[in-house]
């Protein structure tokens, strides 16, 4: 015989009444979203177009989001700033801009640095982040495509991550693409 | 008041004590019924309503992993009348704030229902079995449909210079020139392949744990050495299935259609599954000899 207290039975009848309720609420909730998706067509899946968040309420452009080199006050040599896009499937962040080994590399997300451990890590949760965050809130547009800066500083210049970060804020009109590959490979 | 209470329901007929904790258990196990098809039936709904379009290949492989989830679920709500799981107050509470994510628009995301409820009822288990057999059993399940496809795509890179870098040295004992650019492999010029998340063994690996437990918790055996052998077997025979398969893509676009796309695809999502039951079921079936002999 099972021991349960005859006393729980509207627990368990009100539990498994709430439990219908819920299931059949739900079971309503998606068949109206799919007879709307079917008579208002499915959502465009597209690049949101939406301009690169510099933090601090700065935005450059996203036609210039494309590798360019930044002069810095302290530096000789130009701070060199790359563009990844938030995504598990894009390549290898540290490829991008071909660093020398004394360079420092900083990884700057909506004005934030990332750091240099488990960037790619970091990124992917962003990615799945505003995923979900696009789902739940039911936005058509996910802007999945999101876009960090690869800020590559030369040896030799003590420029901090905010200093050229600043620079990049202010820097109006947007720095025009410039020749970042001519850089001189690894050895 | 309280004696007089009390001596009604010691004095109750047997038939009706009898008919008020069988209501009573009936109703647990209509609740826990009633949240694991309802969980299940979300995520199907939102899959095949409300989600892109799926390939022969992951329909198999999905359906198979809710269906041996699914069916353990049930093996353990309805076996075996004197042990059924019985629901208190705070197990129901847990079981309706589960059932919310139901709403989750997404279908891996409605298996953050079976994440709580397993959880809550595998830490409330440890003097109830079967409440943490089924426990175990949401937790394997959402394990699957949510929390390793997460932890994949979080660590994509990671895992596929292991998996690439594996498949690499096993294809060039059958390929001469075949070479390697971080998850992508190729043995012509013009031709390479990219490892993304469906062509991965991960996942085949995730679904074997989740049929190994599933057929463990149906046959109502413990987990032992043997057990864990079969285990290992599975895991074995699918990553090896998975492995030859992008290797058989690589010759050609011809080849990789067939192996991605068309027959081959489902050929191997059933060889997978195939390799997955067999090694437990053979262990099972074992077992079951040796403890009832025939004379």
């Amino acid at each position: 015989m099972p021991t349960q207290p005859a006393n729980l039975t509207p627990w368990a009848r009100s539990g498994l009444a709430a439990l219908c309720i819920l299931l059949a609420v739900s079971v309503s909730v998606r068949s109206y979203a799919y007879w709307q998706r079917l008579a208002g067509g499915a959502p465009a899946w597209e690049a949101s177009g939406q301009p690169v968040d510099l933090g601090g309420g700065a935005t450059l452009p996203r036609a210039a989001a494309a590798p360019f080199t930044v002069r810095v006050a302290p530096c000789a040599s130009p701070v060199a700033v790359d563009f990844l896009r938030a995504s598990p499937y894009e390549p290898d962040p540290s490829l991008l801009g071909r660093p020398q080994p004394a360079d420092r590399v900083f990884y700057v997300y909506r004005g934030r640095d990332l750091g240099t451990r488990f960037v790619t890590i970091r990124l992917n949760a962003i990615y799945l982040a505003r995923l979900a965050y696009a789902r739940l809130t039911g936005q058509d547009v996910p802007a999945a495509d999101d876009l960090a800066l690869k800020i590559i500083v030369p040896a030799g210049c003590e420029a901090s991550v905010d200093q050229v970060m600043a620079v990049l804020r202010s820097a109006d009109p947007p720095p025009a693409p410039s020749a970042l590959y001519d850089r001189a490979p690894p050895p | 008041m309280r004696d007089g209470r009390a001596q009604r329901e010691v004095t109750l007929p047997r038939a009706i004590r009898g008919f008020v904790y069988g209501w009573a258990v009936s109703a647990s196990c209509g609740a826990l019924l009633a949240f694991t098809a309802g969980t299940v039936l979300s995520a199907i709904l939102q899959r095949h309503l409300l989600e892109a379009q799926q390939s022969a290949q992951r329909l198999v492989e999905f359906n198979v992993g809710e269906a041996f989830g699914f069916a353990a679920s049930l093996s353990l709500i309805l076996a075996d009348p004197s042990r059924r799981v019985s629901l208190t107050g705070p197990d129901i509470a847990v079981l309706l704030l589960a059932a919310l994510a139901w709403f989750v628009p997404e279908h891996h995301g409605v298996y953050l229902a079976t994440t709580l409820a397993g959880a809550w009822f595998l830490l409330g288990g440890r003097t109830d079995r079967r409440r943490a057999d089924l426990g175990q059993i949401w937790l394997a399940l959402s394990i699957y449909e949510l929390w390793a496809k997460l932890v994949f795509k979080v660590a994509y890179q990671v895992i596929e210079v292991i998996e690439v870098g594996l498949i690499y040295r096993i294809g060039r004992l059958f390929y001469g020139r075949l070479g390697i650019a971080g998850a992508s492999l190729n043995v012509r010029d013009d031709w390479s392949i990219v490892i993304l998340e469906g062509c991965s063994s991960f996942h085949n690996l995730s679904l074997t744990g989740l049929i190994w437990l599933s057929i463990l918790k149906i046959a109502e055996r413990a987990v032992g050495p043997a057990a864990f052998r079969a285990l290992g077997v599975s895991a074995c025979a699918v990553v090896a299935i998975n492995f030859g398969r992008i290797l058989a893509m690589l010759p050609s676009h011809e080849a990789y259609q067939f192996w991605h796309d068309g027959a081959g695809s489902s050929l191997v999502a059933l060889g997978s599954v195939a390799a997955a039951i067999l090694p437990i079921l053979v262990c099972v079936e074992r077992d079951a000899c040796r403890l009832s002999p025939r004379t």
